[in-house]
């Protein structure tokens, strides 16, 4: 399947964009994984916004990224945005540096575990911000050690989504 | 459906020789966290503030075994006193909070979320407990200076 014009473009990121919103709600149904950072998370729905990244580009995967957080606020309600904003900006900033800076020197999977880490870095940092406790950021090497194997386990996701799924209009680096 | 998947693009999707250098920098960012976080929070914590919206609404003995609740009266205003100084404990926007061996927690909440909860037992300097929905924050200090001020 090719995704040339707009209106396909359009239909296929909506899709991702609800199947990314399931991700989404699914993990929100998850105890956290560090009790002390609730905050803190694997981020399932990043596979799908990697996955945008490779196949849509930067642009597109900003978007992703806002409507995804706006929506997912809407469902799970406001009080975890600032952390999922924070989060996945940062995120996608460093993944889409290294994706277009150094992909294919480093791997896909390292793309999603560089951004994971920094999402859950970014997320500590807005939690001691909102809370003006900066004793949150003791917690930052065990956020750290968790984000590595959930950012690998996303990597993989990512992997399988491009394996598996349909192809798209896919980037000459990824062909 | 699927498609080709060669060894080479295994190779490109899972490792790359520059991942070690990605790594590397990560390892070196969780060493520097690791080493701030045994620097400065290790110092055991002696009493504990409440806030409500950043502003102090009790202070709390850690040496003392004692539990309090924590809740907002009808006119908005947070209280945390001792259990045994209400005669009517709250019926909603409450948390339990439990003095213990030196350790707070949070044992009990009618939060709609219950993260305070999961918070668990605190008692280093810094350390801290947040509830969103009721708009408490309890951070435990020790006696001299640490880093469990203000950022």
């Amino acid at each position: 399947m090719t995704v040339n014009s707009p209106t396909k473009r359009l239909v296929v990121l909506a899709v991702l964009l609800a199947c990314s919103l399931i991700l989404f709600l699914i993990e929100s149904l998850f105890p956290p994984l560090f009790a002390l950072a609730p905050y803190v998370k694997i981020g399932l729905s990043n596979c799908i916004l990697l996955y945008v990244l490779i196949n849509f580009g930067v642009g597109e995967a900003y978007v992703f990224m806002l409507a995804k957080n706006l929506l997912g606020s809407l469902i799970c309600g406001f009080y975890a945005f600032p952390f999922n904003i924070a989060g996945s900006f940062c995120s996608l900033t460093v993944m889409c540096l290294l994706y277009k800076l150094l992909y294919p020197k480093i791997s896909v999977v390292c793309i999603s575990v560089s951004g994971a880490v920094v999402s859950n870095i970014a997320r500590t940092l807005v939690a001691a911000l909102i809370m003006s406790t900066k004793g949150l950021l003791v917690q930052m090497p065990i956020v750290c050690l968790i984000s590595l194997p959930a950012g690998i386990l996303v990597g993989f996701l990512t992997i399988l989504m491009i394996k598996y799924l349909p192809k798209l209009n896919l980037t000459p680096k990824m062909r | 459906m699927s498609q080709s998947f060669d060894k080479t693009e295994n190779k490109r999707y899972f490792f790359s020789r520059g991942d070690i250098i990605v790594y590397a920098v990560l390892l070196a960012v969780i060493g520097v966290f690791t080493a701030v976080a045994l620097l400065g929070f290790n110092k055991t914590a002696a009493y504990a503030v409440v806030y409500h919206n950043d502003d102090t609404v009790c202070s709390i003995d850690l040496t003392e075994d004692c539990a309090y609740v924590y809740y907002v009266d009808a006119n908005n205003k947070a209280v945390c006193v001792p259990i045994g100084t209400l005669s009517d404990l709250p019926t909603s926007d409450y948390n339990y909070i439990t003095v213990l061996s030196g350790e707070l927690f949070v044992s009990s909440a009618d939060c709609n979320d219950l993260t305070c909860k999961l918070f668990g037992k605190i008692s280093k300097d810094g350390e801290s407990i947040i509830c969103l929905p009721h708009g408490m924050k309890i951070i435990v200090f020790s006696d001299d200076k640490g880093l469990g001020g203000d950022l």
